[in-house]
C-alpha cells in the first residue's frame, strides 16, 4: 500500500462504531426504525392497481 | 452481403425505430467498426412468443429473426474475410475476435404501430476501458455462437416492447430475471409468457394484446414464482419525497453491488395531460471524485439499454429523453422494486437507518467514507482473502449468513472496517466485524 491510512482515523472509526452499536439499540431508535419500515415498504390499494403501460 | 461497414447501418431497415437510432448512437460510443448480419437466427424468446401467440395470427409473420453481431477495431473488411476466418477456425484467432466483439442485436420479424422492426434481445458490453473505475454496470455473463465461433459478452439483456404481448413492465422484469437467474437460479421466461403469469391475477385491462401491467401483476408474478419483493416508496400520495437526501442512492449502490436488479416506477408528466406510468430497470451508476452518483443508467424500452440518465431532487426525479424528445414534462421516481431471494429478510429501509446513525457520528471525521452493501458470503469471503486483516484465518472460517449487509468505512479506497449484520435475520443484528490491517 502506498498511502498510510492515518492511525486518528482508525480511532476515529472504532469510537463511531462503539458510539453506533449503543445508538441502535435503544428501544426509540428500534420503535422509529419500525415506523419508518411500515411507511417504506406501504403500498395503498390504489398504487396497487396503478398501470404501468407506457 | 453479411460483413458491413458499422456506417452503412443506417442505410438498412433494422434499427430504424426511436430506439434503435439510440442503440446506433450507443453502439458508436462503444467504437463499432463493423457489423455482421445473421439471417434466419432462431431466438428462443422470441419462438416462444411466436407459438404462443403470433403464430395464431391470421397473418402469421415469419418464425426466424435476424441478429446483428458488432465488433470493433474491423476484424474483417468484407464477406471473404468471414469465410476464410470460419476455414480456418483456429483458437488464437477466435480469442483475438472476443477482444473486438461488443455484442448483438436481435430483430423481430414484426413491426411496431409507427412501422419499425422491433428490437428482439439485445446485449452489449457498456463497458469502455477509460470509464472503469467510476461506473458500475449491472451486467450478466452472456455467450453466442456466429456459425460455431464462440463469443463471450457481459451486459443485461434489452430489448424493446412487441405490444401484442407486453408493454414497459414485462419487459422490465424480463430484464431483471437474467441476473436473478444468475443469482438465485430464477428460471427466465419470454415476455409472452412473464405477462400470462401476471395477468393470472386480474385486472380491469385486456391481458392480451397486453395493455400493461399493474403494481399489483408485477408483485404477483415474483411471488408467484418463488421470489419476495423489497418495495421501497419514495413518495406519499401527495408524491412529496419521504426518503432523506442519501436513501436513493444509498440503496441503488447497496442492491447493485450484489448485482440485484432495480426496478424503478416512475409517473411522467406532461403539462395538463393525464400522468402515465412507467417501469424501467437500472442498470448502472457513474459516481464524481467525491464517490457520489453523478449519472445513473436505465434499460427503458421505451429510449434504450444504458439510457444516461441525470438525477435531479437526489434522485427523486430524472432527466433523460422522455423530456428531450418524448415531450414529457417530468419525471418522478415512485418506487423502487428490488426482487430478492425470500431469505433476505432484514430490510433495506432498516439497515440503512443504522447506515444513517453511521454517517451522523462520522459527518465530523474528514477522510472517512462509508459504504453500505449486501453482499453473499462467498464472494465477500472471496473478497476478504486478498485483503489482510486482524485474525485472518479464524474469520475465514467462521461461519456466517449466506447473505450479509456489510457497513464498510474507507480511506480513500482503503477498506478500514467492516461491519457485518446478518441480512437473513428480521431484526438488525451485528454478526461480525472486520478490522483490515496496513
Amino acid at each position: 500500500m502506498s498511502e498510510k491510512v492515518p492511525k486518528k482515523l482508525i480511532k476515529q472509526s472504532k469510537k463511531i462504531r462503539e458510539e453506533v452499536s449503543k445508538e441502535v439499540q435503544k428501544e426509540e431508535f428500534l420503535k422509529e426504525t419500525e415506523q419508518f419500515q411500515k411507511e417504506i415498504g406501504f403500498i395503498s390499494p390504489n398504487d396497487l392497481q396503478r398501470h404501468f403501460n407506457i | 452481403m453479411e460483413v458491413y461497414d458499422f456506417e452503412e447501418i443506417s442505410k438498412l431497415s433494422y434499427l430504424s425505430s426511436k430506439q434503435g437510432k439510440k442503440l446506433i448512437t450507443f453502439l458508436k460510443k462503444l467504437n463499432s467498426s463493423t457489423f455482421i448480419v445473421e439471417e434466419n437466427y432462431i431466438d428462443t424468446y422470441y419462438m416462444i412468443d411466436y407459438s404462443k401467440f403470433h403464430s395464431r395470427t391470421f397473418n402469421a409473420p415469419p418464425r426466424v429473426t435476424t441478429r446483428i453481431h458488432f465488433f470493433r477495431n474491423k476484424p474483417f473488411e468484407k464477406d471473404s474475410d468471414l469465410t476464410a476466418f470460419l476455414k480456418k477456425g483456429n483458437g488464437k484467432n477466435i480469442e483475438a475476435l472476443n477482444g473486438n466483439y461488443i455484442g448483438f442485436v436481435v430483430v423481430k420479424p414484426i413491426k411496431n404501430e409507427l412501422g419499425y422492426e422491433i428490437i428482439g434481445r439485445t446485449i452489449i458490453d457498456p463497458y469502455e476501458d477509460s470509464e472503469k473505475q467510476n461506473i458500475k454496470y449491472l451486467v450478466v455473463k452472456k455467450h453466442s455462437s456466429l456459425y460455431g465461433i464462440p463469443l463471450d459478452i457481459q451486459g443485461l439483456p434489452y430489448q424493446t416492447q412487441d405490444t401484442m404481448v407486453c408493454a414497459c413492465a414485462t419487459v422490465a422484469i424480463w430484464t431483471s430475471l437474467h441476473p436473478l437467474n444468475k443469482l438465485f437460479n430464477f428460471p427466465i421466461y419470454s415476455p409472452c409468457e412473464i405477462t400470462e403469469k401476471a395477468v393470472k391475477t386480474p385486472s380491469t385491462f385486456r391481458s392480451f394484446p397486453s395493455s400493461g401491467l399493474s403494481l399489483q401483476q408485477m408483485i404477483y408474478f415474483f411471488k408467484t414464482e418463488g421470489l419476495d419483493i423489497e418495495p421501497l416508496r419514495i413518495r406519499n400520495f401527495k408524491q412529496e419525497l419521504l426518503v432523506s437526501a442519501t436513501f436513493i442512492e444509498d440503496a441503488i449502490k447497496a442492491f447493485l453491488h450484489c448485482n440485484l436488479p432495480i426496478i424503478a416506477t416512475l409517473t411522467l408528466k406532461q403539462d395538463d395531460k393525464e400522468d402515465n406510468y412507467h417501469a424501467v430497470v437500472i442498470s448502472g451508476y457513474k459516481k464524481d471524485s467525491k464517490g457520489q452518483i453523478k449519472e445513473i443508467y436505465v434499460h427503458d424500452d421505451g429510449i434504450g439499454p444504458y439510457t444516461e440518465t441525470k438525477p435531479i431532487d437526489n434522485l427523486g426525479s430524472w432527466s433523460n429523453d422522455w423530456l428531450t424528445d418524448g415531450k414529457k414534462n417530468e419525471i418522478l421516481l415512485d418506487r423502487l422494486i428490488i426482487p430478492i431471494y425470500p431469505k433476505i429478510r432484514l430490510t433495506f429501509a432498516k439497515i440503512h437507518r443504522i447506515f444513517e446513525e453511521y454517517k451522523e457520528k462520522a459527518k465530523n471525521v474528514e477522510d472517512l467514507s462509508l459504504d453500505l452493501f449486501l453482499t453473499q458470503v462467498e464472494e465477500y469471503k472471496e473478497f476478504l482473502l486478498k485483503f489482510p486483516i486482524k485474525n485472518k484465518d479464524k474469520t475465514l472460517k467462521k461461519p456466517l449468513p449466506k447473505f450479509l449487509w456489510v457497513v464498510r468505512g474507507r480511506y480513500k479506497k482503503y477498506p478500514i472496517f467492516d461491519d457485518i449484520y446478518d441480512a437473513t435475520s428480521v431484526f438488525p443484528e451485528k454478526v461480525h466485524d472486520i478490522e483490515y490491517v496496513y
